[in-house]
């Protein structure tokens, strides 16, 4: 059943439309991650469920509330939303103490006193910053700070979380930790997340389902492994993931690739459409190619790089730099070496 | 609401006086535009003379500064001698203290009666006093040479540590210095040689206290003086300083704006520490400046604590007593000081934020225009804006207290307010852009009442910078002598520095006067010192205390 | 080619009286490159400035081809220096800021721009040649840097963290065109930096810094499996840490016990760890899910554990399995078409003892953190 609900959703700045038409809806207790390059609209969308921007056309509703509509020249106002928003630079008051930042929102909500201190501690000690209460935010690493953030969001009991970024601002190693937090309080609450990040991997790792967007149109949206496999064009393969491409020649027996011929083999023939274009572009996991020593597109080795598990390889084919990587447990060819590459599992565009 | 209050006190305490002032200078009787004052002036051959002077000097102690502090910069960014934040600081003293106090000091020592005027009488007459129009040029120049040395010693040692390895990997110093030292301290000092020359433009205390009177700021006063506020002549030549100021402002922004870089300085520096080497070079310089500027104003630090001085080396006994009268007789001054500052200072904290948040949310055209304007108000010369006030709040009558308003006090700390806003729209524009809108609408989403947001998350955000603010503006008045000079109604409501001044005339006050001067520049190092304290807490604001001063918004 | 090898013995440096790096022997051999890792405030910025010449060793000797070269200054020792924050000169253009890098005798008119351009072209920026450095994008800057450093053909060549300031995928693509250049000009390179990828994936050899002193030299291969302590096995790669006893059963035979995994038993191939307080350091990767009831393979050890959550990161799939009290951490590779097992399923949790570490700890150290 879908709780969050937004109806052709659309938002201009200037000439520049930076979110067009946007459908999503979001169901009860589901994490929905919105991926895209910086500029994508992400942001702008989230900012709009927050209540922060208006829209240009559409509406916006949770379960049967009207938060936002155009058409009715309807805003509810933010702080009648009932939301929580945890901001990419923690946004945490540096002159409050940690204990006052997260009851600020049921101050001033003029909660009673006994209930502010109730529901402050109850968010303190999910987020584990009971022992810091009293110390200032400045005295806390990011990662620390980011926990009040989430705190004082979580206080207010909120129906959904909006998440802006809420991990790029901390070191690699705290990330981690982060997201498994966020994941817990989730499973504990059973609020919403909405979450907005140019980070492929935490979206995946983090969601439910993923909303990827591209100059504010909406590319695809699915479970990670559906986005991860089955990706709708080519921005969606490139963006998520590692990737590498291989223009070709295509004829309906077989494909030209460098100057080299090469017959169909099993099943990893394009549509008849792009083959019947005369050209496509050949697309692939790193970690879904194979080394064969005869036959596949021949190629020939210029590095090896070593990644801890994995051998990332790159191999010239003609003119195109072709990425691979293998765990290094099976042997693999020696850089300058001749080789041939196999495609398990091909993806086909169009060349644009 | 905001903003119709922001333009009221504009039209009524800037543009309207000032342009009155100008058009007065420019019309005759019956309102038309003709050029008969501007013959008249140019007629007398005082008021040409005057001019040139006021330019050559101006312009003479602003190259005089910049000569001064450029090898001294050079050395000390050969050495990679950071100067600490405290150091940096004090070379924004000169902005705090009056430089006549410097002009007294040193004609105590090298005039007739001094102590080394006495040395040297023999050779020649060093008396400041006689000496004219160069001493003047030369106190001016002594006194803005640390602004100008820290500056542009800002501006370069961003680059510096990164400098020294560049340098070490093969490059000559001279080719450094031409090539990398010059164009990256040319903001610095563009900003310092400007203000040297507005200031000493605009300093009316420092020759009137030499007995110089063929400038353009005291021939003006002269004619208030003589013929009243209503003069054309003396609108005039308050006009053509304001004219001159503004061509000499907007000639040099060009130059202070110009690729300023402060990224990384701090966090590359900071952790680096000092080798024997430059920690020698640091004292020599830095100290030996000091002790220059120490040994300058042991004039008027012996004399506050002298029975007699006069035709001897040193003083020959020592009393307290100067400042137990000092502080006895002039306790008026000091209130006068503290309400009319303070009261300007809290208008121009006020009037600057709101001035702030309207370029912050005007559109991008406007913005430039806005911020143009705001930094444009520096090139008023204090002499010029009292001459306006006076002219167009003559024989107002204010309706409470029956007394015209022109005869109050009340002009004067809205003078200091203007003069002080381009600093306080420049503290409070800093301010306000170090507090992201994040923070504001975490707190947004969460309830409400905007105003108790305000007071609870925002003001506190910004009391650190507003404070500062209120300091920078407060000490800026506290010395703004060219403007008290002529709206002050009587000597009960005069501020300190007028009452040092005054003192300082006569010789049974000099005294009296030094050791009020030493009072006040004690006051003036103690809330440098509180700045610095503040500024220590929150580091954010040492970079926002170099963008202040350099980057337009 | 000017390949330079390069000997450091006994390196002792300190600030005032505050040690900073101590008893520093390295040897880079000519044309390598070498990367020094660590983590910030480890001394490996200082090593990189000695080298240099921006300072001055407090003992030891620094050797560049077997010369001592403590009393020669940075300007002449030839070498070219990339800076983690670029340190691009504002006011000048790319051409004027990569020329300002050579030296002085080739400094004539024509000379100066051929090698100014050839550089540029090399590094693929001849088209900013006329932009200020504040117009260009990071990775731009980055190359104007490497420019600057590389205009006057150095024998050795310094990089201090050259890619901190680039995104992941940036960051990716300069250092493969840093390795490649790298093996093209033949230069003798050092590469300081806190990123263990950046170290591993382009560096001949690793040296592990940490407090000041070289905990660890060898291939990033010997570094990443064989970690000599445990500060190395944290610092490079991902590991779980599982704490328990070791005990020696024969000669070529130890036996692991902890309260989470119980006792197990298995033959050592090195070096034999020592008897007591230990935690069994195993990598995320080397470890297998199995089905629980699936036949266990006497080449592995089986732990019995649940899934307590997973995690989709595209090529791999993390879960988090607990194993007794404790939560470790198990990546399986992902492709095409393979499946995520669900959170709250029972798994056997296998790993070969051969590619697992036993570290020492002291009593008080068993009780740290499993997952780490």
């Amino acid at each position: 059943m879908a709780y969050i609900e937004l109806n052709q959703v659309t938002k201009r700045f200037g000439s520049v439309t930076a979110v067009d038409r946007l459908d999503l809806q979001i169901a009860k207790g589901e994490c929905v991650a919105m991926l895209g390059p910086s500029g994508c609209g992400k942001t702008t969308t989230l900012r709009m469920v927050a209540g922060f921007e208006d829209l240009d056309d559409g509406e916006i509703r949770a379960g049967e509330t009207l938060l936002s509509s155009k058409r009715e020249k309807y805003y509810l106002p933010p702080e009648q939303r009932n939301f929580g928003m945890v901001f990419q630079a923690f946004a945490v008051w540096p002159h409050l103490s940690v204990f006052e930042n997260v009851a600020f929102p049921l101050r001033i909500r003029k909660l009673p006193k006994a209930e502010i201190i109730a529901r402050t501690e109850e968010a303190l000690k999910h987020t584990n910053l009971l022992q810091f209460a009293a110390g200032s935010p400045d005295d806390l690493s990011g990662g620390g700070k980011q926990r009040v953030a989430l705190a004082r969001a979580l206080a207010i009991r909120p129906d959904v979380m909006l998440l802006d970024e809420p991990l790029s601002s901390l070191d690699p190693h705290f990330r981690e930790e982060m997201r498994f937090e966020i994941k817990d309080l989730q499973r504990r609450f059973g609020f919403s997340i909405l979450y907005v990040t140019h980070d492929q991997s935490e979206a995946m790792a983090l969601s439910d389902r993923i909303l990827v967007m591209r100059a504010g149109v909406v590319q695809q949206v699915g479970t990670p492994l559906e986005v991860y496999g089955s990706p709708a064009n080519r921005f969606v393969f490139e963006f998520i993931g590692l990737s590498c491409f291989l223009k070709a020649g295509l004829t309906p027996s077989g494909m030209q690739i460098a100057g080299n011929d090469y017959a169909w083999p099993n099943g990893i023939a394009p549509s008849t459409e792009i083959i019947a274009s005369g050209r496509g572009l050949l697309a692939a996991r790193p970690t879904e190619i194979d080394f064969v020593g005869e036959g596949g597109v021949r190629g020939h080795v210029i590095s090896k790089a070593y990644l801890g598990e994995t051998i990332d390889y790159r191999v010239m084919v003609g003119e195109t730099e072709v990425r691979v990587q293998k765990t290094r447990r099976v042997p693999g060819p020696a850089v300058g070496q001749s080789i041939g590459l196999n495609f398990p599992h091909p993806h086909w565009y169009p060349v644009d | 609401m905001l903003f119709a209050f922001l333009a009221i006190y504009l039209l009524t305490f800037l543009v309207l006086p000032v342009g009155t002032m100008i058009l007065q200078g420019l019309t005759n009787n019956e309102g038309k535009f003709v050029a008969d004052h501007i013959k008249l002036l140019l007629a007398n051959p005082v008021y040409v003379e005057s001019l040139l002077n006021s330019l050559g000097v101006a312009a003479g102690a602003a190259v005089l500064s910049a000569v001064a502090a450029l090898p001294i910069a050079m050395v000390l960014w050969r050495y990679h001698v950071r100067p600490s934040v405290f150091i940096e600081l004090c070379g924004f003293l000169p902005l705090f203290v009056p430089p006549f106090v410097l002009a007294l000091s040193l004609q105590i020592f090298f005039g007739r009666g001094g102590a080394l005027g006495m040395l040297f009488q023999s050779y020649c007459d060093l008396d400041p006093a006689i000496l004219g129009l160069p001493s003047v040029m030369l106190i001016e120049a002594m006194h803005y040479f640390p602004l100008v040395l820290m500056t542009l010693t800002m501006t370069t040692s961003a680059y510096n540590q990164q400098a020294k390895e560049a340098a070490s990997l093969g490059s000559g110093w001279f080719r450094l210095m031409t090539r990398v030292f010059l164009p990256l301290g040319m903001p610095g000092l563009a900003f310092g040689m400007s203000i040297t020359f507005l200031k000493t433009l605009d300093d009316l205390a420092t020759p009137l206290s030499l007995g110089v009177t063929n400038l353009l700021a005291p021939q003006a006063f002269l004619r208030v003086s003589a013929y009243g506020s209503q003069d054309p002549l003396s609108s005039l030549i308050a006009t053509l300083m304001v004219v001159i100021s503004g061509l000499a402002w907007f000639a040099s922004i060009r130059f202070v704006r110009q690729h300023v870089a402060f990224r990384n300085a701090s966090s590359v520096s900071a952790s680096v520490l000092l080798s024997k080497q430059q920690m020698i070079v640091g004292i020599t310089f830095l100290g030996g400046i000091l002790m220059l500027y120490a040994t300058a104003y042991a004039g008027v630090a012996l004399t506050s604590i002298a029975r007699i001085w006069s035709y001897t080396l040193l003083p020959e006994s020592y009393v307290l007593s100067h400042y137990l009268t000092a502080i006895h007789s002039e306790r008026g001054s000091f209130i006068n000081t503290l309400a009319y500052c303070g009261f300007a200072a809290v208008l121009d904290v006020v009037v600057g934020l709101v001035m702030a948040y309207a370029i912050d949310c005007a559109p991008p055209v406007w913005k430039r225009w806005l911020t143009w304007g705001a930094t444009g108000l520096l090139s008023v010369p204090g002499v010029a804006l009292a001459i306006a006030y006076l002219q167009f709040f003559r024989g107002i009558e204010v309706p409470l207290i029956n007394q015209a308003i022109d005869a109050s006090w009340f002009l004067l700390p809205m003078a200091f307010s203007v003069r002080g806003l381009p600093f306080a729209i420049r503290a409070c524009s800093i301010t306000l852009q170090g507090i992201p809108a994040s923070y504001v609408e975490a707190a947004n989403i969460s309830g409400r009442n905007r105003f108790r947001i305000f007071i609870k998350i925002v003001l506190p955000m910004m009391t650190v910078g507003l404070f500062v603010a209120f300091l920078l503006c407060f000490g800026l008045a506290a010395v703004d002598l060219s403007s008290a000079m002529l709206l002050i109604p009587s000597e009960t409501n005069a501020p300190v520095s007028y009452s040092i001044y005054l003192n300082m005339q006569s010789t049974t006050g000099r005294g009296a006067g030094s050791a009020l001067a030493i009072l006040s520049i004690a006051l003036v190092t103690l809330s440098l010192f509180t700045l610095l304290v503040l500024i220590r807490r929150d580091w954010k604001t040492v970079s926002s205390f170099r963008k202040f001063v350099f980057t337009g918004s | 080619m000017n390949r330079v090898t390069i000997e450091v013995r006994n390196l002792d440096f300190s600030y005032g009286a505050k040690p900073v790096l101590r008893n520093i022997n390295l040897c880079i051999e000519a044309g390598e490159l070498f990367a020094v890792l660590g983590p910030s405030g480890s001394g490996k910025t200082t090593l990189l400035r000695l080298l240099a010449g921006l300072e001055r060793p407090s003992a030891g000797s620094i050797r560049i081809n077997k010369t001592d070269v403590f009393d020669i200054p940075p300007a002449q020792r030839d070498v070219g220096m990339v800076f983690q924050n670029f340190s691009l000169w504002p006011h000048m253009s790319v051409f004027e800021n990569v020329a300002f890098g050579v030296a002085e005798h080739h400094r004539n008119g024509t000379e100066l721009e051929k090698r100014v351009d050839k550089i540029l072209k090399m590094l693929d920026i001849a088209e900013t040649r006329d932009f200020r450095p504040d117009c260009l994008s990071v990775g731009q800057q980055q190359r104007v840097a490497l420019a600057r450093a590389l205009v006057s053909e150095p024998r050795l060549l310094l990089l201090d963290d050259p890619f901190s300031n680039l995104e992941y995928e940036l960051r990716v693509q300069m250092r493969h065109d840093l390795y490649l250049l790298q093996r093209k000009l033949g230069i003798t390179s050092i590469l300081v930096t806190h990123d263990q990828e950046d170290a591993l994936s382009i560096a001949d050899r690793v040296a592990v810094v940490a407090h000041g002193t070289i905990q660890q030299v060898g291939t990033p291969a010997a570094i990443y499996d064989f970690p000599n302590s445990m500060e190395v096995a944290r610092f490079v790669g991902v590991t779980n840490f599982l704490p328990g006893n070791v005990k020696h059963i024969e000669s070529q035979l130890i036996e692991f016990f902890s309260h989470d995994i119980g006792h197990h038993r298995w033959p050592i191939s090195r070096d034999a760890p020592s008897e007591g307080p230990s935690v069994l350091s195993i990598r995320p990767h080397a470890l297998h899910i199995a089905p629980i009831d699936s036949f266990r393979d006497g080449r592995y050890l089986w732990l019995e554990g649940t899934i307590r959550s997973s995690e989709f990161l595209g090529e791999v799939v993390r879960y988090q399995i607990d194993i007794g009290s404790v939560s470790i951490s198990v990546n399986q590779a992902h492709f095409t078409c393979s499946s995520v097992t669900p959170s709250g399923t029972p798994v056997l949790v296998g790993f070969d003892p051969s590619r697992s570490r036993l570290f020492p700890v002291s009593a008080e150290m068993s009780s740290v953190s499993v997952y780490d």
